[in-house]
C-alpha cells in the first residue's frame, strides 16, 4: 500500500467529528497509477446499459426541442403562453434558472481554488462541465425570446446598414456580455484545466480516432515543468478573473429585473439575494449530478463524503441566505410604506400565485434547514431528495418573481392569470434533454476528474526535502501537511516495487 | 541506479539524429533532486515531465517567474479602454439618443460591460500567452513518440536534456545522467524521414481550397450579372405587409380613396395658427364680411379648439362673439376660401379690365371689405428685407420679372408662344397693386390670384412677409424721385441717366 492514512476512524472514508482530523480528500489503496487507470478507464471501456438509455432519452428530448424552437420560429412567440401583461413568460423563467445552476461550477473552480479549498479537485472538473452546459441551456431561451431570430445579431455591437448601435445603457444589453463573457471565459477555464487530462487520455489512447482527437485537443501537452509554471500561473489568473465574474453574473442578471421600475423587482437586495440563489441552485444540481455518478461510475474513492458534505454545508448555508432574502423583502416593502410594493408581495403570498410561492418557500428555505443533521448531511439519497426539492423550489422562485410581479402592473385593467401552453412545457423539458445530452456525453468522452490536480493533493506528491521555500507552498493547505508528515514516517519505502510489479 | 536498464545510444543513421537524453524516475521527489544537480551541473536546455506540477520543481530547476501576469495586466487596461471607447463611439458620436432620462455619456451605465470586457480580454489572454509562450500547440513530439515516455501524463516522472544545449556531449551528458540515480535512461531520436507530407494530403488541401473558393464565387457572380426577378426575401421582415399605402385605391371606404381626409372641424398638432394677423394678414375681428359669409357656406364647423381655446378666447377678449367663432372654428379654410372665392371674382374683373382699366375694378372688389392688416406682424429691417428679396427671386421673379413688372422669362415664353390661356400677371406698380394693404399681399401670395397658385405650402409664413416687405420696397423703389436719393449719390446717378 502506497497511501498510508492515518489509523483513525477516518481510515475508511467515514467522517469524524474531530475538527483537528479530517477525512483524506482521496480514499482506498490508490497511487498515481490506479488513480489514472480509474479515472481514464471510464471512458475506455464500453459504458454500461443505463448511459445508452439515458443518452437516448436526453438525446430524444433535446431533438424535440430543436423541433419546438423550429416551430417557434415558423409561426412566432404566440405559440408560448407570453401575453399581456406578462411578456416574459417562461423563457426567461428558464433562462434565469439555467444560469444560476450555471453558477456553481466556476465558484468551485474559481472562489474555492482561490481560497485553497483543496476538496474541490475532485468536483471542479464535474461542476465546470455543469455550468458549462447550464450556461448553454440558458443562452438558448433570451436567444429564441427576442421573436426575430434572424436580427438576434443586433445585441452585439456590429456595423450595420442601418448605422444603429446597441443601446449600452441598458442592463439587457449588460446581460448579453455578462453571459457571454461568462460562457466564454467558462470554456477557456475548464478546456484549460482539461489539457492535462486530455494528454493522459492521448497517451493511453489505443486507437486512431482516439489518438487523433485526444492528440489534437491536448496540443501536444507533455507535463514539461517550465509548462506547468506558465500554466500554473495563467490558471491562477483565470481563477482570479473567473471569481469575480461568477459574482457579476447573476448581479447582472438581477439588474434585468431590479433596474425596471416594477414592485416586486426595484429592489437593491436583488444582485446579493440572486448571486446566493444561483450559488445555492447550483450546488444542488451538483448534487443531484455528483450522487448517482460517484454511485454508478465507481467515484467513491474520490468524491468522498467529505466532499458531499461540504457541498451540503454551503447549500446550508447559500439557503439559508435566499430564505433571508425572501423574508427581508416582505418587511421591506412593508417598512417602505410603498402601497405597490407591500400589495405585490401580499399578492405573493396570499394571491393567485400563493401555490407557487409556498412551493418556493418550501423547497428552498425549509428544504435546506435538514442539513443542520450531520445524518443527513452524510447520506447520499437524503441530500439526493433534497437537492431535486432545491432544484424545483429555485425554478418556482424565478417564476414567483417574474411572473407574478407581471401579471399584476400598475394598470389593473391589463392584469391577467399566466398559463403557459404545452410548448412552454415541453421547452422547459427539452432544456434538460440538452443539458443531460451533453452531460451524459462529457461523462464518456472526457476526464470527469481533473486527475492532474487531483494527483497534486494525493499525499505521494509532497516533496519534503523542500520545505525551504513555504511562499511557494501554493498546492499546499496546513492540514494536509500535518497529515503528510505523519504519513512520511511511516511510509516505506513500497511504492517503487508495487508500482514495477504492474 | 545499478540495476536501471540502459538503453545504449544506438549508432545515428542519416535520417536518425538524436534530440534527446530521457531519464526516467518513479517518484517526485527523486526527480526534484535529480533536476536540483541537473541546474547545478549548468544545464540550460533541459526541462522535468511530470504528471502534475511538483511543489518547489521551479527553483529546483530555476525557472523563472513567468511575465504573463503582466502581458494579462496590459491586455486588462486595453480591453476595458477598448469597452469604454466601444460605448462611448456608439452611445455617444454614431447613435446618440435620449433613454430613460439617462445622460447620453452614462459612465456608471457604462461600468458592467467594461467589467466583462475587461475579464474576456485578460482571461482569453492569460489562456493565450500560456499556450503561445510554451510553444503549443506541438503535434509532433519525438517525445509522445516514445514508448515509456507516455507514462509522463500519469505515474513517472522524466528528465530530459536537449541536444542543442552547450554543454551536452553524447558521452558525457549520458554519464552525468546515470548519476542522478534514475530507474530508466533512453535517447530519443528524431525520425526525420518520415517528416514527409503524406501525399494525400496536397490533393485533400487542394479540394478544399477548391470547395471554399465556391460560395465566395457565387456571391460575386451574383454581384456582377443584373437580374429581371426580385431578389429572393428568404426572410420577410416588414417589407410586405397588408396595408394601404397613400395614393392607393382602396375598396374599405366609398370614394375608394386610401387616404383619409381630415375629420371635419379638427385641427392637427401645432397648425391652430390662431394669429390672423400674422398667418391670414387681417385684423381678428372686425369686420369680417366677406369671410363669414363664405365661413358659412363651408358647412357647420365645430369649435374644437381644446386648451388653446382659452388662449383664443383672451387674444379675442374685444371681439364680438360671432367673429371670435369664426375665428376659432375655421383656422386656415376661410381665409382660403375667401381668398379663392375673391380670386374668382377678381379673376372675372382682371379679365375685363386686362388692357387698361384696372383701377375701376376696385369698385366691385370684394377682398375690399376685409379688414387687411396695414402694418407688419414681423419685424421689419434690412436683414429680413433681403431674405424677401431672396425668396422673391426664387419664386415669384419667374413671372412677375425682377422688379415687378410682369416680365420674367415665363411670361415673356408665354407672350412669344401666344398662349390663349395665358393671363399676364399683373404689374405690381399699377395703382391697383400699388393701393392693396400688406395683408392682402399677403393674402395673394398665400393663397394666389387669378392662375397663380398660392404658396401657402412652400414658403413659411414669416418668409410669405418677408417677401411683401421687399415687394414694398420694391414699390416703393420704383415710384421714387431723386430727392428721395441721399444728395451726395445723386450726380452719380444723374451722369448715369
Amino acid at each position: 500500500m502506497s497511501l498510508v492514512i492515518p489509523k483513525s476512524e477516518t481510515g475508511d472514508g467515514s467522517l469524524t467529528n474531530d475538527p483537528a482530523q479530517r477525512s483524506p480528500l482521496v480514499i482506498g489503496d490508490n497511487n498515481f497509477t490506479t488513480l489514472t487507470d480509474k479515472i481514464s478507464r471510464l471512458s475506455e471501456v464500453k459504458p454500461p446499459l443505463a448511459w445508452y438509455i439515458a443518452f437516448g432519452v436526453s438525446a430524444s428530448l433535446a431533438t424535440m426541442f430543436a423541433g419546438l424552437i423550429g416551430y417557434l420560429f415558423l409561426v412566432g412567440v404566440g405559440v408560448w403562453g407570453n401575453a399581456s401583461p406578462v411578456f416574459w413568460g417562461w423563457p426567461i423563467v428558464n433562462f434565469v434558472f439555467w444560469v444560476g445552476i450555471g453558477h456553481a461550477g466556476t465558484l468551485i473552480s474559481a472562489i474555492l481554488f482561490i481560497f485553497r479549498q483543496h476538496w474541490r479537485t475532485s468536483i471542479n472538473r464535474f461542476a465546470e462541465a455543469m455550468t458549462i452546459f447550464a450556461v448553454m441551456c440558458a443562452g438558448i431561451f433570451p436567444g429564441i425570446h427576442v421573436g426575430r431570430v434572424w436580427v438576434v445579431w443586433w445585441l452585439f455591437p456590429l456595423p450595420n446598414e442601418h448605422a444603429i448601435w446597441p443601446q449600452f445603457r441598458s442592463p439587457l444589453l449588460w446581460d448579453v456580455f455578462a453571459v457571454s463573457t461568462y460562457a466564454t471565459v467558462s470554456v477557456v477555464f475548464w478546456y484549460m484545466g482539461m489539457i492535462p487530462d486530455l494528454a493522459t487520455f492521448r497517451d493511453r489512447a489505443k486507437n486512431k480516432i482516439q489518438q487523433f482527437a485526444y492528440g489534437l485537443f491536448s496540443l501536444g501537452w507533455t507535463g514539461s515543468s517550465r509548462s506547468w509554471h506558465r500554466y500554473e500561473i495563467s490558471y491562477m489568473l483565470l481563477a482570479g478573473l473567473a471569481a469575480p465574474l461568477v459574482l457579476s453574473v447573476h448581479t447582472i442578471v438581477s439588474f434585468d429585473f431590479a433596474v425596471s421600475q416594477l414592485p416586486g423587482w426595484h429592489t437593491t437586495i436583488f444582485p446579493p439575494y440572486f448571486v446566493a440563489g444561483a450559488i445555492f441552485s447550483g450546488f444542488a444540481m451538483v448534487i443531484t449530478l455528483i450522487v448517482p455518478a460517484r454511485e454508478w461510475c465507481n467515484l467513491k474513492e474520490f468524491v468522498t463524503l467529505r466532499h458531499l458534505e461540504n457541498i451540503n454545508k454551503i447549500m446550508l448555508a447559500t439557503g439559508s441566505m435566499v430564505g433571508y432574502a425572501y423574508i427581508i423583502e416582505f418587511f421591506m416593502a412593508w417598512y417602505s410604506g410603498n402601497p405597490y410594493e407591500f400589495f405585490t408581495f401580499r399578492n405573493r403570498a396570499m394571491g393567485p400565485y400563493a401555490w407557487a410561492y409556498w412551493t418556493m418557500f418550501l423547497c428552498n428555505v425549509i428544504s435546506p434547514q435538514l442539513f443542520w443533521f450531520k445524518k443527513v448531511r452524510t447520506t447520499p439519497w437524503m441530500m439526493f431528495v433534497i437537492s431535486i426539492f432545491v432544484n424545483i423550489g429555485m425554478w418556482f422562485e424565478r417564476f414567483v418573481i417574474t411572473i407574478t410581479s407581471l401579471s399584476r402592473d400598475f394598470l389593473p385593467s391589463s392584469w391577467n392569470y399566466f398559463t403557459p401552453t404545452w410548448v412552454d412545457v415541453l421547452m422547459l423539458i427539452g432544456s434538460f434533454g440538452v443539458f443531460f445530452t451533453f452531460f451524459l456525453l462529457f461523462c464518456r468522452f472526457l476526464p470527469i476528474i481533473a486527475m492532474a490536480e487531483v494527483k497534486m493533493v494525493m499525499p505521494q506528491a509532497h516533496v519534503h526535502a523542500h520545505a525551504h521555500h513555504p511562499e511557494a507552498s501554493d498546492f499546499h493547505p496546513k492540514d494536509e501537511l500535518e497529515e503528510e508528515e505523519k504519513s512520511e514516517a511511516e511510509e516505506p519505502d513500497k511504492e517503487d516495487t508495487e508500482s514495477d510489479s504492474k | 541506479m545499478s540495476e536501471s536498464e540502459t538503453t545504449a545510444p544506438s549508432t545515428d543513421t542519416s535520417s536518425e539524429e538524436l534530440v534527446y537524453l530521457l531519464a526516467e524516475f518513479k517518484k517526485p521527489a527523486q526527480v526534484l533532486h535529480a533536476a536540483e544537480k541537473v541546474r547545478d551541473a549548468g544545464y540550460q536546455k533541459w526541462d522535468v515531465h511530470t504528471p502534475f506540477p511538483i511543489h518547489g520543481i521551479d527553483e529546483a530547476m530555476g525557472i523563472k517567474r513567468t511575465i504573463i501576469p503582466w502581458i494579462v495586466f496590459g491586455a486588462a487596461v486595453v480591453s476595458g479602454l477598448t469597452a469604454f471607447g466601444l460605448q462611448y463611439m456608439t452611445n455617444v458620436e454614431f447613435y446618440p439618443f435620449m433613454i430613460s432620462g439617462k445622460p447620453i455619456n452614462s459612465i456608471p451605465s457604462n461600468m458592467p460591460v467594461i467589467f466583462e470586457l475587461t475579464v474576456l480580454g485578460s482571461a482569453l489572454t492569460a489562456f493565450a500567452t500560456m499556450i503561445l509562450l510554451n510553444k503549443l500547440p506541438r503535434l509532433s513530439n519525438p517525445l509522445l513518440r516514445n514508448e515509456r515516455f507516455r507514462r509522463a501524463t500519469a505515474d513517472r516522472f522524466f528528465i530530459t536534456i536537449d541536444a542543442k544545449d552547450p554543454k551536452f556531449q553524447a558521452e558525457g551528458t549520458l554519464e552525468f545522467l546515470k548519476e542522478l540515480d534514475p530507474s530508466h535512461i533512453e535517447s530519443i531520436y528524431e525520425d526525420y524521414s518520415t517528416a514527409k507530407m503524406p501525399g494525400f494530403f496536397f490533393w485533400a488541401s487542394l479540394i478544399a481550397v477548391i470547395l471554399l473558393l465556391i460560395p465566395p464565387s457565387i456571391v460575386l457572380y451574383m454581384r456582377a450579372t443584373p437580374s429581371k426577378t426580385p431578389k429572393y426575401h428568404l426572410i420577410f421582415d416588414m417589407d410586405f405587409q397588408p396595408k394601404f399605402k397613400a395614393q392607393t385605391v382602396s375598396t374599405l371606404f366609398p370614394d375608394y380613396r386610401a387616404m383619409r381626409p381630415d375629420v371635419p372641424g379638427t385641427i392637427a398638432r401645432g397648425e391652430l395658427e390662431l394669429d390672423d394677423r400674422f398667418y391670414r394678414g387681417v385684423e381678428p375681428g372686425g369686420n369680417n364680411q366677406v369671410a363669414q359669409s363664405e365661413s358659412a357656406s363651408q358647412g357647420p364647423f365645430q369649435t374644437v379648439a381644446f386648451q388653446e381655446g382659452a388662449e383664443s378666447q383672451e387674444e379675442g377678449g374685444s371681439e364680438s362673439e360671432e367673429s371670435d367663432s369664426e375665428e376659432s372654428t375655421n383656422e386656415s379654410q376661410p381665409s382660403e376660401d375667401s381668398s379663392e372665392e375673391s380670386s374668382e371674382s377678381g379673376d372675372a374683373e382682371e379679365g375685363s379690365s386686362e388692357e387698361g382699366g384696372e383701377e375701376q375694378a376696385s369698385a366691385q372688389d370684394p377682398g375690399q371689405d376685409v379688414p387687411w392688416v396695414t402694418s407688419f406682424p414681423i419685424e421689419v429691417n434690412e436683414e429680413v428685407m433681403l431674405r424677401g428679396q431672396e425668396k422673391f427671386r426664387v419664386y415669384c421673379s419667374v413671372c412677375h420679372g425682377l422688379d415687378g413688372y410682369s416680365d420674367g422669362p415665363v411670361t415673356h415664353r408665354a407672350m412669344e408662344l401666344e398662349q390663349g390661356t395665358w393671363t399676364k400677371p399683373v404689374s405690381f406698380h399699377s395703382d391697383h397693386v400699388m393701393k392693396q394693404p400688406v395683408g392682402r399681399l399677403f393674402n395673394t401670395v398665400t393663397n394666389g390670384q387669378g392662375k397663380m397658385p398660392g404658396y401657402r405650402d412652400q414658403i413659411p409664413p414669416e418668409d410669405r412677409w418677408a417677401i411683401v416687405l421687399y415687394l414694398k420696397a420694391l414699390q416703393r423703389a420704383q415710384a421714387a424721385s431723386l430727392e428721395d436719393v441721399p444728395e451726395d449719390v445723386r450726380d452719380t446717378l444723374r451722369e448715369l441717366r
